[in-house]
């Protein structure tokens, strides 16, 4: 009873959207405004509804009702309850239904929050926002209806992919999801002004807090993702490039320059047009993201099982969910267009090349991605692109990126001087040429691509220090003071850049002075790997709650001290006949050691792959710290604030 | 015929669309005996394992994935590498066989100018366009609007009989599509409400299982004891059917079969079996045994059914729906079997996008159809497919249909038309040459095809000159046309050509004398 | 630049139009893609081969029905033939077994028994029939290496010369065998 109640909120939630979608915007025209006032409680209604919908389908999954036909084809009766749960969006449609819950509740909180906004604006985006879910909604009802009933009810159901009874599973897409639909109401409020005709330091200041919450979910949301296939796949890879990952990729690269272009927007009423476009191309990109691996378009190995006939009514939602936007923008953009008046060196300056970098390295994920695509249609022909062309392009982009990064923050608005630089850029020098002594110090033959790496990151941590230094004064009295004066997006800022720097330290870590040994060994083999001893003592079956297990029992020596036993496992699942392999990790702040157990018998011996990944950890770290960085810099816009406070910060030393 | 056969007409299909299935042994990615003893060497094939892709995977490159193919490609780089090839050359190579595809890099080429150029033009054009920026020092106030200067609209109320029409009218809708969409007639079923059909179910399988090995077991020893019943021996091939033991069910129906003296029914049943043992799929051996079948008695339901079956397996839906739709009518019109057929025929023509030709009710009436008007009916399917190998004369397997619908229907001209049709669609043929001519000898229809004689004539002596059947009717030919000296020359050449003791000899000499 | 000063007069600038002219680009190419999926033309698991127009690798196989002979592309010198890379273990390659039969009617088919068990190969054959004029063993896959072979079945067609016309990859259905490879016989000389 409860899924058709389900199915019912889910239908009452897009006849609403579709009202939302249109009405408010007649009555704005007309003047029939307690027409317009109804989107807010409107706006409610279908996230109550939404949220029903998705608690009764979590209800059928928790309680195995395989008559429903989403649970019989991706539930098992023998599923630890945890995976029942998380099975719920471990499908098409069930992670269909979980965007488009997000969707309506960041529609919901709007509804609730911006009290002070101008109500024009609050009534439009309020509508876009409709117009996009009663699209989704009616993809959802009409081709993937995770309601679906069957009318013999299976004794048991097909059983979860074996990869995704994972924890991971439970945290990844809601995180990531609420990323990319966070997006939406950036997206949203950029048509709504588009539409109004206005773009002003207003609006950023209501759009910005939305965009820092879905940025940092969306950090927050890859970094897990990378996560789960660094423990996951099995071979200790965290980034493959793959058009999934790349998916992911792009938004976020987008959100970052749409993040500090509404910077500019709100303390500078600049570059208005260029974050109106910014907003739409972030949620276009994660749309596209969401939707394209799914169409079966592209081929990637994250993907759900794609339905060409799905993807016709997916290209008619991305057709009018961006195309109509980029016309708009087309046609209202050159109306937003504002005065230039900052001089080279400036903060202005550095923002646009922070905004041009990040677009230039979206453009090239994007080119990189669909090419293949592009190429196979026009004459047939089939291409890779695989990470060496990413390595090739994104990287330097990146790089410059890094180089601008630590600068950018040191210069003032409107007009900087380099002098006031000096301190900071000659600290920034010294550490790339420490980290490249160190580095070379440290090993042989580092490629130069890998010390340039180095450099960089020498060169980012030590330019942060300089700034802190800088704006601090420790040598001076009252650096209290000082440090409670400084705006919280300041500080939000240095975390969020010092986090690049601990994804640095990760990335090269690993990525130089990774150690891998592939062995076979037999029960008392030992192996060093970087200077520690890995035995392995024995290897035995065991039985979980829905699968047995070949689990290796690996001792791990430094010396003659004994520091951990390591416990890879080969898991075979019975419901669903398939075979997974569980690396062992244990994970320290000076790097990760890693084993997998392989093929293998107790004659022959067994294929271990055993690892030692310095730093790797910091990859994630860093991305944490990342998010926090921009959890920081939302809160702390809040209430408004004279603009440039750190203009007159800086006059005033 | 059982429910069993309905499955198999899917599972062919199933078959089909597995595309790339692993051999059945376990690999991984690399392992410890794929590695060169040279770590230079080795830590080389690492790295151009990196730059590989792996073909069948989804882009993983061949040093992630546990694919066979990734596996033997690893050890080709290696091998590779072994006799001194240089990376470049070891790329090179795999290019040349695997193409463009298998590289992750891809290749500076016509066809990637612009995704390499692409990261170069963005760079450059954002450079330009941001120093033109710099330039076009616009000062254009008049399009700013600060919050300051904004109309502030006052936050309208709520009018309350708006929102109770408006909600009622949203509520009438969601009700009208649930109506639509939903299923209110079906309960929940959550799994602990379900003991008691779970338990059922599972001792019913299990009481299931064992009644079926029992009566295996006694059917076993009935046919050990009785060895001469057939009676015994068919029911041990039910038993061994319904538990799926396909070895015995076809051992007991051979026995069966050798004690008829090889009944087309029985036959028929171990032609299912074979398909049955195949997951479905009708196997050529099984073809073969329905075709041997079909000869003895072609009005035989199972063997039609699974030669319906075959042809649907072959994406043949016309000759699916035909052979099938001809067991319709063959069948009494209260056969076990006629609903699956129905249903068959129904998803064949729709698979197939043919015209479903007569409903039901229709082939209902056929089955009381008088012999003559049975032979119209099926006549029309026949002109049906005639008809369409007008438009597609390279139709190979459509033209051997035709031959064979004519044959049954002796309709000797079409069938001369048909043979000359397939011997057209594959003019490097011989036989196919030589079978037409030899239907035209013998139905006697020189006068109307003298052309085509000609041209098929022509084609046997430009392919086999000193084919036997070949000389004879060159000789049959040039007598028609009055050459009585010209096919004295080749009959007298073809007579001492033949062994001594071949039974046609005398006959030519009484040919020959009879010039 | 003069638009810049035209803010309010609405007319169209050519750079506020390059981001919809992008989209509409990728949403080309993403249409055309969708709809040759949908038409069945897109297989995804079809790759060209790069070994067409090609010279057929002259590998030698031990042949899988006479003991101590070999069989090899050479022995089809001066006709054209296909080569059917099969397994036992393949489940297509039954689903193909009556096209092969077929097709074997009318032209010359070599198999190669890639990464077989001899004995799997042969009960194969008695199960689903012989279409092959003769079959090499590749028990470990070196000879579908030579051929680029990434998965069975595969097809490929040689004319007179040696040279490689045509590859299949994946079963032979009805479609493959009316509209890629009886066409391709016929244009044999």
């Amino acid at each position: 009873m409860i899924t058709e109640l389900g199915h019912f909120a889910l239908i009452l939630a897009f006849v609403t959207s579709l009202c939302v979608a249109i009405l408010p915007l007649v009555g704005l025209r007309t003047g029939l405004a307690s027409l317009s006032a109804l989107a807010a409680p409107a706006t409610l209604l279908m996230a109550g509804a939404v949220s029903f919908a998705f608690m009764a389908l979590v209800a059928a999954f928790v309680t195995s009702d395989f008559s429903v036909a989403l649970v019989a084809a991706h539930s098992h009766s023998t599923k630890p309850m945890i995976y029942k749960i998380s099975g719920t969006w471990g499908n098409h449609e069930g992670s269909l239904l979980l965007w488009i819950l997000i969707l309506v509740l960041f529609g919901g909180l709007l509804a609730l929050r911006g009290r002070e906004m101008n109500f024009g604006l609050k009534v439009r985006t309020l509508a876009v926002q409709a117009m996009v879910t009663a699209g989704f909604l009616a993809f959802c009802l009409f081709t993937s209806n995770p309601f679906a009933r069957l009318d013999e009810a299976p004794l048991d159901g097909r059983g979860l992919n074996p990869i995704l009874q994972d924890p991971g599973l439970a945290l990844h897409p809601p995180t990531l999801y609420v990323g990319y639909v966070g997006l939406s109401l950036a997206f949203a409020f950029a048509v709504a002004g588009l539409i109004e005709g206005r773009i002003d330091r207003a609006w950023a200041r209501h759009v910005r807090p939305w965009i820092s919450a879905a940025w940092c979910a969306l950090t927050a949301g890859i970094a897990l993702g990378s996560w789960w296939a660094y423990y996951e796949l099995g071979w200790g890879g965290w980034w493959f490039w793959d058009p999934v990952e790349n998916a992911s990729l792009m938004p976020w690269l987008a959100a970052t320059a749409l993040l500090h272009s509404t910077i500019v927007v709100e303390q500078r009423d600049r570059l208005k047009s260029w974050t109106v476009l910014l907003a739409i191309l972030a949620f276009s990109l994660s749309l596209v993201g969401t939707f394209i691996v799914r169409s079966g378009l592209l081929t990637s190995v994250h993907s759900f099982a794609s339905d060409p006939a799905r993807g016709v009514f997916i290209l008619g939602i991305l057709l009018a969910a961006i195309g109509v936007p980029l016309l708009l923008f087309a046609i209202r953009g050159p109306q937003l267009s504002s005065r230039n008046d900052h001089v080279l060196i400036s903060r202005e300056s550095g923002l646009i090349l922070n905004n041009f970098l990040l677009t230039a390295a979206t453009v090239v994920v994007l080119v990189g991605t669909f090419y293949p695509l592009a190429l196979e249609m026009v004459n047939g022909a089939r291409i890779t692109v695989g990470p060496p062309y990413f390595d090739a392009t994104f990287n330097p982009i990146m790089a410059v990126l890094v180089l601008a990064m630590a600068l950018g923050p040191l210069t003032a608005w409107r007009r900087g001087t380099l002098p006031s630089l000096r301190l900071s850029l000659g600290l920034a020098a010294a550490g790339a040429v420490l980290a490249i002594g160190v580095g070379m110090a440290l090993a042989n033959g580092i490629s130069a691509a890998g010390l340039a790496g180095l450099g960089l990151l020498g060169w980012l941590a030590l330019a942060i220090t300089g700034d802190i230094l800088h704006r601090l004064k420790p040598w001076r009295g009252g650096i209290g003071t000082r440090a409670a004066v400084l705006p919280m997006p300041v500080w939000g800022m240095w975390t969020a850049h010092a986090g690049m720097v601990v994804f640095l330290v990760g990335a090269l870590g690993n990525g130089l002075f990774q150690t891998e040994v592939i062995v076979r060994a037999l029960p008392g083999d030992s192996v060093d790997v970087a200077g520690k001893t890995m035995t392995l003592r024995a290897v035995e079956a065991r039985q979980g709650p829905n699968y047995v297990t070949e689990t290796a029992i690996i001792e791990l020596r430094d010396g003659t001290d004994l520091m951990a036993f390591m416990t890879p496992e080969k898991r075979f699942y019975n419901a669903e006949r398939q075979t997974t392999t569980e690396a062992a990790i244990r994970p320290r702040i000076g790097g990760d050691d890693y084993a997998v157990l392989g093929d293998g018998d107790a004659t022959s011996g067994y294929t271990l792959r055993l690892y030692r990944k310095p730093f790797v950890s910091w990859i994630w770290a860093g991305a944490g710290l990342m998010a926090v960085g921009g959890a920081m810099a939302a809160l702390g816009r809040r209430q408004r604030r004279p603009a440039p406070l750190a203009d007159s910060l800086r006059t005033a030393t | 015929m059982t429910g069993f056969l309905s499955r198999c007409l899917r599972t062919g299909l199933a078959l089909a669309m597995l595309t790339m299935l692993a051999p059945p042994l376990p690999v991984s990615a690399v392992t410890p005996e794929e590695m060169l003893a040279d770590p230079a060497l080795e830590s080389r094939a690492r790295a151009l394992s990196k730059q590989l892709r792996c073909l069948v995977c989804q882009n993983q490159s061949i040093d992630d994935s546990d694919a066979e193919l990734a596996r033997d490609l690893r050890i080709e780089v290696r091998k590779q590498l072994a006799t001194g090839a240089s990376d470049a050359e070891i790329l090179a190579a795999l290019r040349d066989t695997y193409g463009d595809y298998v590289l992750l890099n891809p290749p500076v080429s016509p066809g990637t100018y612009i995704l390499w150029g692409a990261p170069v033009v963005i760079l450059l054009g954002g450079v330009v366009i941001m120093l033109a920026g710099r330039r076009r020092r616009t000062d254009n106030d008049a399009g700013i609007k600060d919050d300051e200067v904004a109309p502030a609209l006052p936050t309208a109320s709520i009018d309350r009989r708006i929102a109770l029409a408006l909600g009622s009218l949203v509520m009438a809708a969601s009700l009208g599509l649930y109506l639509v969409l939903g299923r209110a007639d079906l309960p929940a079923r959550p799994l602990a409400d379900r003991g008691a059909e779970l338990a059922a179910a599972a001792s019913q399988a299990q009481e299931a299982a064992s009644d079926r090995s029992v009566a295996l077991q006694e059917a076993r020893a009935g046919a050990a004891e009785t060895p001469d019943d057939v009676g015994a021996w068919l029911r041990l091939a039910m038993a061994a059917a319904a538990a799926t033991d396909s070895a015995t069910e076809i051992m007991a129906l051979e026995q069966a079969e050798r004690l008829t003296g090889g009944d087309p029914a029985i036959r028929a049943m171990r032609a299912e079996a074979m398909a049955r043992a195949a997951d479905g799929q009708v196997t050529l051996p099984a073809r073969e045994l329905i075709a041997e079948i079909l000869t003895v008695n072609p009005a035989e339901p199972r063997a039609l059914y699974l030669s319906g079956l075959a042809a649907y397996q072959d994406e043949d839906y016309t000759a699916a729906v035909g052979i099938w739709r001809r067991l319709q009518t063959l069948s009494p019109p209260d056969a076990p079997w006629m609903k699956l057929l129905a249903d068959n025929i129904a998803d064949a023509a729709r698979t197939g996008g043919i015209d479903p030709g007569p409903d039901a009710e229709a082939v209902a009436e056929a089955a009381t159809m008088t012999e003559e008007e049975r032979a119209t009916m099926i006549a029309g399917m026949v002109e049906g497919l005639a008809a369409r190998l007008a438009g597609e004369p390279a139709d190979v397997a459509g033209w051997r249909r035709l031959i064979r619908a004519y044959r049954v229907l002796q309709r000797t001209e079409e069938l001369q038309a048909a043979l000359i049709g397939l011997a057209d669609a594959i003019p490097g043929d011989v036989d196919a040459q030589l079978s037409a001519l030899e239907h035209m000898v013998v139905a006697r229809l020189e006068p109307g095809f003298v052309t085509e004689s000609q041209r098929l004539l022509d084609r046997v002596e430009a392919l086999d000159p000193n084919r036997p059947e070949g000389i004879y009717i060159r000789g049959h030919f040039a007598r028609q046309a009055g050459d009585r000296d010209r096919a004295r020359i080749l009959w007298e050449d073809l007579y001492a050509r033949l062994p001594e003791n071949a039974p046609i000899a005398p006959q030519l000499r009484k040919a020959i004398d009879d010039l | 630049m003069t638009g810049a000063h035209s803010g309010r007069t609405g007319r169209l600038r050519l750079s506020f139009i390059i981001p919809l002219a992008g989209f509409l680009l990728l949403a080309g190419f993403a249409t055309m893609a969708l709809m040759a999926t949908l038409r069945g033309e897109r297989d995804m698991s079809q790759l060209p081969s790069a070994m067409v127009g090609k010279p057929a690798p002259a590998i030698m196989l031990p042949s899988l029905l006479d003991e101590g002979r070999t069989v090899s592309a050479g022995d089809f010198a001066g006709r054209a033939f296909l080569v059917n890379v099969f397994a036992s273990w393949c489940a297509p390659c039954r689903a193909e077994a009556p096209a092969l039969a077929l097709l074997a009617e009318e032209i010359a088919i070599m198999g190669i028994a890639y990464k077989d068990r001899p004995g799997d190969s042969r009960r194969f054959l008695t199960d689903y029939g012989d279409p092959f004029a003769t079959i090499g063993i590749d028990r470990d896959g070196d000879a579908g290496m030579k051929w680029g072979v990434y998965g069975v079945p595969e097809t490929f067609l040689v004319d007179a010369n040696g040279t490689i016309l045509l590859r299949h990859a994946g079963p032979i259905d009805r479609r493959v065998l009316d509209e890629v490879l009886w066409p391709a016989i016929r244009k044999l000389p």
